[in-house]
C-alpha cells in the first residue's frame, strides 16, 4: 500500500508496494500530474517511491497528492483494458477501414441457397 | 386461421436457455475519466458514453459484473463488453467508427478567401492584424482570386463551404462578386454544391450587397458581442456606432433574406465575463435564433499580455456555464434560441455521424478539413496559422498560389507532419482519455503557446476547456431533466 | 369479419386461386381465372369461368367438373368484384387473401420460419408446399392500382430464389403498389441475398424487420432462437449497405417493455438509416395467446417509456409510429405517432368507444382483444 510522507523541503514522497502497482502506472500518472508537481521516481526491493514536489500552480498539495495516487490506480486499470483489447482494437480499426468484411468474411461471399435448406426449429444450443 | 397443419415443435425455452454465463465475458477497448467526484465517464472504440460509478468500472474491467444487473445489460448494449453470442457487436461498432470518420474522406471542405486586411473596425482583440481602411497594398487580385478557385475545386469534397474572412470582406467587394460569381458557374460545372458566407461586421452593407447575396444565396455571418456598451467596448470603430451598424445590418438581413441567412457570433472579453444573461438577452432581442459562444483565440492584438483579453480557462467555463443554462431557461419558456457550440459538441457525444467541424478534429482539421487563401496568395492550413505568418512566424505558410502547385502545398513536411504527430488516437494524455472521441488535435495553437505541436495537455488551455465542456454537457445529459430536452432538441 | 371459412361442398383437385366477377358478360378471355359469384342479381353461369361462387339458395349445377359451383358461407357474402380466394378442393377451405377496396392486404408467402417467437401471431408450420405458388398465381390478378401489398408469413426469406421472384413479379404486376415484407432478416446476413433484393430494383419495397431488444440475450430468448439477434443485425447493415429501406418493428410485451428507450437509443446509435420505427402493441392470437400470462403488459404501465424512446428518435430525426394502442392509453403529445394500425377485418371497437371524440382517428382494438385490453380505455370527451 503507499505511504506517504513529508520532507523537509515541502515535498511528499509516496511508496508504492511494486507488488501492487505497475512501474508503468505510476510513470504515466506522474506525467499526467506533471503540472501540479515536479516528479522523481526510485525504484527500491519493495517498493517504488515517488517524490512530488509542488509547483507553484499547486494548490492544495495534500489533496492533488491524494488524487496521483488514485490516478495510479486508474493508470493501472487503463493497462488492464489494454491488454485485453489491443487486439480488437486493431481489429476493428482494419475492419472499418477496408471495403469489405473482415470480420464475417464468409458471408460476404457465400451462396445462401444452401443455407436454406436448414429448416425452421431453430432451438438454443445446449 | 387453422391451416389443418399440425406443428410439432419443442415447448418454449426458459429464460436460462439464453442467458449469457455469468463471468464469461470479453472488454471491448473503451476510455475513461472522472466526470466528477463520484463518477466516472466511459467512452467506447466509436465514442458512445456511460456515466457510472468506480466501483462499477473496475467491476467491468475485474470481469465481476454478472448478467442480471442493469449495469451489464447497458454496458452490453453500449458495446463495452461482449459476450458469447454477440459476435455482431463488433460490426456495428466498426460501422460506428467508419461512420464518424468518414468527413476525412471528404477532404478539404472549408475555403477561406480574405479579400482585403483592410478594415474599419479597431476590435481590440483582433487576430488579423487588420489594417486601416484606406491602406493600399492589402487587396487581392483576380489572378489570385481565380487561384484560389481553381485550387478550391481540387478537392473532392461533394459539399464545400467558401467563407469570406478579413479584415472586413466587403471594403473589397469587387473581388468578392468575382470569386463567389466564378465559383457558382464553376460549380455547376463540377456538380458540387458550394456553401457561402461572408464574415462582415456589416457596416458596408447595401442594398446592391443584399440583392447579391439574394441572387447567389449567400449568407452572412457577424459579431454581436453583446449589449450597446459591451459590443462598442470591444469593438470600437472611429466613424460610427459599431452596435448600431451590426444591429441594423441584422435587422435588414432578417427582412431581405430570412433569419436563417444570418448567424452571430459572440466573442467573449474579460468585460463579458459577468454578463452572460445580457449577452444573450441581446440576441433575443435582435430576433435571432442561434448564438455561439467563443472564448478568444491568442493570436493577434489577442495575445498581447494584460489586455483585456486576457482570463483564465475557469472564467472562460464558468461564463459558458452561466449563458447555457439562462438560454436553456429561455428554451423552457418557449424561446427559440440555440447555442451552436454546445449543439455541435452533443452531436459529436449523441450521434454516431461525424461533425466538420474544423477546430476538433483528430487528425488535426488543417488542410485536409479547411485551407485559407490570404490577400496576397500565401496558403495557410487553417486561419490561426495565417494569425502566426502576421506575427512573424511563417513556419505553417504551404506556400503561394502563384508560385506553389497543389500537390507541394497540399503534400508539405509541415503539414503532413502536423497531422501525424498530434493524433489523439495516439499521443501521450489523449491516448487514453475518456472524452478523446469528442475532441480534437490543435497543433498550431499548441505550437503558438507551448512551443510545440503536440503540447503538454495538463497545461493546456484548449485541453481544460474541453474538459470542462464535455465534463459539463454530460453533467447535464446525465440529469435527465427538462434541460436534457432542450439539449436533445438542438441536434437537429 | 371472417377472411376464411369452409364450403359445404369436396372434390378432387389441387389448391387454386381465382378472382371474383360479379359479370356474367364478362369478356371471354378474363374468364378463366376467375369465379363468377351468382346471387339473386346474377344467375346465370355463364360458361368459362374456372369456378361459380354460389351465395343463392338455388342449387346449381355445373356442365363441367373442373369447373365446379361452390356453395359460398354467408360469412363471405362480402366478396365484390376483384377480390381473390383462395380455393382447397380436398378440404372446402375458402381463403380471401385479397380484398380490391382494402387497405390491408396481406398475403402469405410462406408459413415456414426459422425463428419460434414467444408472441406469434402467425404460429410457423415444419412444412409449406404451397402459399408460395399460389401467391404466383394470384399476383396477377391483383388489381394494378393497388396502393399497398404486405408479403408476409412464417419467414418469406426462406424461400431463397423464389423469394426473389415473387418480389421482381410483384414489380411487373404492380409496379405502383408499395410493397412491404415483413422479414426477421436473418438470412440476408447473406450478402448476395441482400443484394439480389436491391438488384430486383422494387420502386417502393420496405423490409419490415422485427427487433426486440437492443441486447442479444433478450431478443434470442424472445424469438426462441440462439443467435437471432446476431444473424438479425447483420441482414437489417446488409440491406443498408445494399441501399435497400429497412423498417424495424418492436412488439411491446412484459420482456421489454421497461427498456424502450435503450433500445430507442441503441436503434439510434446503430441504425439511423431506419425509416420507420414502430411500437406495436400484442396481438393475443397464436403463440401470443399462448403465452399471454407471462407477456402481457398494459401500456398505461409502460407509457412513460414509450414517450421517452419516441422523444430520443424524434430529437434523432428518425421517423418512428405507434401501433395497435388505442389513444386513451397514450398521453396526448403521443397521439401523433399513433396509425390506425389494425386491419379492418379484424377491428373492433367496445361501447366506450361508441361516443368517444376520436373514435374515427383510433385504431381500435383487436377483434382477438376484447377480452384482454388496457384498463385504460375509455370515452374521450370532445
Amino acid at each position: 500500500m503507499e505511504n506517504m510522507c513529508r520532507t523537509a523541503d515541502g515535498s511528499l514522497v509516496v511508496k508504492f508496494d511494486r507488488h501492487v502497482y505497475r512501474l508503468s502506472a505510476i510513470k504515466k500518472a506522474a506525467y499526467k500530474y506533471g503540472g501540479l508537481f515536479h516528479i522523481l521516481i526510485e525504484n527500491a526491493d519493495d517498493f517504488i517511491a515517488a517524490t512530488l514536489k509542488p509547483t507553484a500552480a499547486c494548490q492544495a498539495a495534500d489533496v492533488a497528492a491524494g488524487e496521483f495516487c488514485n490516478e495510479v490506480l486508474d493508470q493501472d486499470l487503463r493497462e488492464d483494458i489494454a491488454a485485453e483489447t489491443s487486439g480488437i482494437r486493431d481489429l476493428l480499426l482494419a475492419h472499418a477501414f477496408s471495403k469489405t468484411s473482415l470480420i464475417d468474411l464468409d458471408l460476404e461471399t457465400e451462396d445462401y441457397e444452401p443455407a436454406l435448406k436448414i429448416r425452421g426449429t431453430a432451438k438454443p444450443a445446449e | 386461421m387453422s391451416t389443418g397443419h399440425q406443428h410439432r415443435r419443442p415447448p418454449f425455452e426458459p429464460r436460462s436457455a439464453f442467458s449469457p454465463v455469468a463471468f464469461h465475458y470479453s472488454l471491448l477497448p473503451f476510455r475513461f475519466t472522472k466526470l466528477d467526484e463520484s463518477r466516472y465517464v466511459l467512452t467506447n472504440f466509436s465514442g458512445d458514453y456511460f456515466v457510472t460509478e468506480r466501483a462499477v468500472l473496475v467491476g467491468l474491467v475485474k470481469k465481476t459484473l454478472t448478467p442480471d444487473s442493469s449495469a451489464y445489460v447497458e454496458l452490453k448494449s453500449r458495446h463495452f463488453l461482449i459476450d458469447s453470442h454477440n459476435a455482431v457487436a463488433l460490426q456495428l461498432l466498426a460501422t460506428q467508427y467508419r461512420t464518424k470518420q468518414q468527413p476525412l474522406s471528404e477532404f478539404t471542405g472549408l475555403h477561406m478567401f480574405v479579400p482585403t486586411l483592410r478594415c474599419d473596425n479597431s476590435c481590440f482583440y483582433c487576430q488579423a492584424s487588420r489594417k486601416p481602411s484606406t491602406a493600399e497594398g492589402f487587396d487581392m487580385t483576380e489572378s489570385v482570386a481565380d487561384r484560389g478557385v481553381d485550387f478550391m475545386f481540387r478537392s473532392p469534397s461533394t459539399v464545400l463551404k467558401l467563407e469570406f474572412q478579413g479584415g472586413e470582406p466587403l471594403l473589397n467587394f469587387g473581388i468578392l462578386r468575382h470569386i463567389v460569381e466564378r465559383t457558382r458557374a464553376l460549380s455547376l460545372l463540377n456538380g458540387r454544391l458550394v456553401n457561402i458566407v461572408i464574415c462582415s461586421n456589416l457596416s458596408f452593407l447595401s442594398d446592391e450587397i443584399l440583392d447579391f447575396c439574394e441572387n447567389h444565396e449567400v449568407n452572412l455571418s457577424t459579431s454581436l458581442d453583446g449589449p450597446r456598451k459591451l459590443h462598442n467596448l470591444n469593438r470600437p470603430n472611429v466613424d460610427f456606432d459599431s452596435y448600431e451598424r451590426t444591429c441594423a445590418g441584422i435587422t435588414r438581413i432578417r427582412e431581405r433574406l430570412g433569419v436563417q441567412r444570418v448567424s452571430a457570433l459572440v466573442t467573449t472579453t474579460r468585460y463579458s465575463l459577468n454578463q452572460p444573461n445580457e449577452i444573450v438577452d441581446e440576441y433575443v432581442k435582435q430576433g435571432l435564433v442561434s448564438m455561439f459562444l467563443r472564448p478568444i483565440n491568442p493570436y493577434g492584438f489577442a495575445s498581447r499580455v494584460g489586455t483585456p483579453t486576457s482570463y483564465s480557462t475557469v472564467e472562460w467555463l464558468d461564463f459558458y456555464k452561466k449563458a447555457l443554462d439562462y438560454i436553456i431557461h429561455l428554451n423552457l419558456k418557449g424561446v427559440r434560441l440555440r447555442e451552436e457550440y454546445t449543439a455541435l459538441l452533443l452531436r459529436r457525444i449523441l450521434t454516431p455521424f461525424g461533425t466538420g467541424f474544423v477546430d476538433l478534429q483528430s487528425p488535426a482539421g488543417i488542410g485536409i478539413s479547411a485551407v485559407l487563401f490570404n490577400h496576397d496568395g500565401g496558403v495557410y492550413p487553417s486561419d490561426e496559422a495565417r494569425m502566426l505568418a502576421e506575427m512573424g512566424d511563417r513556419r505553417f505558410c504551404l506556400g503561394n498560389l502563384l508560385t506553389d502547385s497543389y500537390e507541394n502545398m497540399m503534400l508539405s513536411d509541415v503539414l503532413l507532419d502536423s497531422l501525424s504527430e498530434t493524433m489523439t488516437e495516439t499521443v501521450p494524455n489523449c491516448v487514453d482519455c475518456g472524452f478523446q472521441p469528442y475532441c480534437g488535435a490543435d497543433p498550431i495553437r499548441h505550437y503558438r503557446l507551448q512551443g510545440d505541436i503536440v503540447g503538454y495537455k495538463p497545461k493546456s488551455e484548449f485541453c481544460q476547456r474541453h474538459m470542462g465542456l464535455f465534463r459539463h454537457l454530460i453533467g447535464l445529459l446525465e440529469r435527465q431533466d427538462e434541460s436534457t430536452e432542450v439539449l436533445m432538441r438542438w441536434l437537429n | 369479419m371472417l377472411l376464411t371459412d369452409k364450403t359445404s361442398a369436396r372434390w378432387d383437385g389441387n389448391p387454386f386461386v381465382v378472382r371474383v366477377s360479379t359479370d356474367p358478360d364478362r369478356p371471354e378471355p378474363l374468364r378463366a381465372k376467375e369465379a363468377l359469384l351468382l346471387s339473386p342479381t346474377c344467375q346465370t353461369a355463364s360458361p368459362g369461368f374456372r369456378a361459380y361462387l354460389n351465395s343463392t339458395d338455388l342449387r346449381l349445377q355445373s356442365s363441367k367438373p373442373e369447373a365446379p359451383v361452390i356453395p359460398l358461407p354467408s360469412s363471405l357474402s362480402y366478396l365484390v368484384d376483384g377480390d381473390i380466394v383462395q380455393i382447397r378442393p380436398l378440404t372446402g377451405d375458402l381463403r380471401v387473401i385479397y380484398r380490391k377496396g382494402s387497405r390491408h392486404n396481406s398475403v402469405i408467402v410462406t408459413r415456414e420460419c426459422n425463428n419460434y417467437c414467444l408472441m406469434c401471431s402467425q404460429p410457423p408450420n415444419e412444412t409449406d408446399t404451397e402459399s408460395a405458388s399460389l401467391l404466383w398465381d394470384s399476383i396477377p390478378l391483383m388489381d394494378i392500382d393497388t396502393p399497398g401489398l404486405i408479403f408476409s408469413g412464417g419467414e418469406p426469406s426462406l424461400l431463397g430464389q423464389r423469394f426473389i421472384e415473387l418480389i421482381r413479379r410483384a414489380k411487373s404486376f404492380l409496379p405502383h403498389t408499395a410493397l412491404h415484407i415483413l422479414s426477421n432478416g436473418r438470412l440476408f446476413k447473406y450478402l448476395n441475398f441482400a443484394k439480389d433484393i436491391a438488384d430486383v430494383h422494387h420502386p417502393d419495397i420496405v423490409i419490415g424487420i422485427p427487433l426486440y431488444s437492443d441486447v442479444s440475450h433478450e431478443h434470442d430468448e424472445i424469438v426462441q432462437a440462439e443467435g437471432a439477434f446476431d444473424d438479425t443485425v447483420r441482414g437489417i447493415l446488409n440491406l443498408a449497405r445494399c441501399g435497400v429501406a429497412v423498417e424495424l418493428r418492436i412488439v411491446i410485451t412484459s420482456m421489454n417493455s421497461a427498456s424502450l428507450k435503450r433500445f430507442a437509443r441503441f436503434v439510434a446509435r446503430n441504425f439511423p438509416f431506419c425509416c420507420n420505427v414502430a411500437f406495436m402493441g400484442l396481438e393475443p392470437v397464436g403463440f401470443a395467446k399462448t403465452n399471454i400470462k407471462s407477456l402481457w403488459v398494459d401500456p398505461v404501465d409502460y407509457e412513460s417509456g414509450l414517450n421517452s424512446a419516441l422523444c430520443l428518435l424524434e430529437a434523432h430525426n428518425i421517423p418512428a409510429s405507434i401501433y395497435n394502442h388505442q389513444l386513451c392509453t397514450l398521453r396526448r403529445d403521443l397521439w401523433r405517432f399513433a396509425r390506425q394500425s389494425i386491419s379492418d377485418w379484424k377491428n373492433v371497437f367496445l361501447d366506450a368507444c361508441q361516443p368517444c371524440a376520436v373514435k374515427h382517428e383510433c385504431c381500435g382494438l383487436f377483434s382477438s382483444a376484447a377480452e384482454m385490453h388496457s384498463r385504460a380505455i375509455k370515452t374521450i370527451p370532445a
